[in-house]
């Protein structure tokens, strides 16, 4: 590959379909004005990129990084700090009494409608969950939070996301009141970051020597 | 699964805990495949960190 021409080599490229070429991948922070040239196929993460998320960084309420392939974007994830509440069975432990527990929200998620299908979100949850984990060792973070469409939610699942039971019920009891659909709205998921750091400590001890 | 996490999960979890734990440890496709895709990130945030032990420099991530 190494004598093809450029666009024989990016073909090969983007022709893998995901989960070897983070390298390839450059993530910055917002800064300023967001890219014009990106386009998802989901209106909201459109409007969020293009209208808040410059904002809500000023304002501390949360972070966006745009990720970057051959300086075009392919994608952003935004991130900020949450609380999950759990049901007893939910919990780490049954006899912890924190009602919520500490938690990095997947505030946002968006592949550029040319990148889609190529494994990218999967890249970027991964990232969100590696910051997560480093977050931990500062502040104190168990979980990776995300409130999914209802028709993304078995993406979500397919990522080791679990529905959150007692937000779901809550969700149902105000959908419910106000006559709202509850499939309409956004289901609240987690990631529990001990379990993946259980099993990266097994499979990649040198990497992640610190055991849960 | 670690013995530890294993023991401390016996005595002190919940069910539902253990049900996951019994997911982990079959370690499927999908979960080896999320795995080093995290060991990856991580790596990468590594590579960046320049004493930053958050990882996060003003501009460049990685």
């Amino acid at each position: 590959m190494a004598n093809s021409p450029r666009w024989v080599r990016q073909f090969y490229f983007l022709s893998l379909s995901e989960e070897s070429h983070l390298d390839e991948i450059e993530l910055f922070p917002l800064e300023g004005t967001p890219p014009y040239d990106f386009r998802c196929n989901r209106d909201e993460q459109n409007v969020f990129l293009h209208t808040r998320a410059h904002s809500d960084q000023r304002d501390g309420f949360s972070v966006t990084y745009l990720a970057y392939y051959k300086g075009v974007t392919a994608g952003y994830m935004t991130l900020a700090m949450d609380a999950v509440p759990l049901q007893t069975k939910e919990k780490p432990r049954s006899d912890i009494r924190i009602v919520k527990f500490p938690a990095v929200k997947l505030a946002q998620l968006a592949v550029d409608h040319r990148w889609e299908g190529r494994g990218l979100g999967k890249q970027l949850v991964a990232l969100a969950a590696a910051i997560a984990l480093r977050l931990r060792l500062q502040v104190g973070c168990r979980y990776l939070t995300v409130d999914s469409k209802a028709d993304l939610s078995g993406w979500y699942e397919s990522q080791e996301f679990k529905v959150n039971k007692i937000a779901r019920k809550e969700q149902e009891q105000r959908a419910a009141h106000s006559g709202v659909e509850v499939e309409s709205l956004p289901i609240s998921m987690r990631l529990d970051l001990f379990s993946l750091l259980a099993d990266l400590h097994d499979r990649y001890r040198s990497d992640f020597p610190d055991q849960p | 699964m670690s013995e530890n996490w294993t023991a401390t999960l016996s005595e002190e979890g919940s069910e539902e805990v253990l049900r996951e734990q019994g997911t982990r440890a079959a370690e499927t496709p999908q979960r080896l495949s999320m795995l080093e895709r995290v060991r990856n990130a991580a790596r990468l945030l590594e590579r960046d960190d320049h004493g930053n032990q958050i990882g996060l420099s003003p501009k460049r991530f990685y």
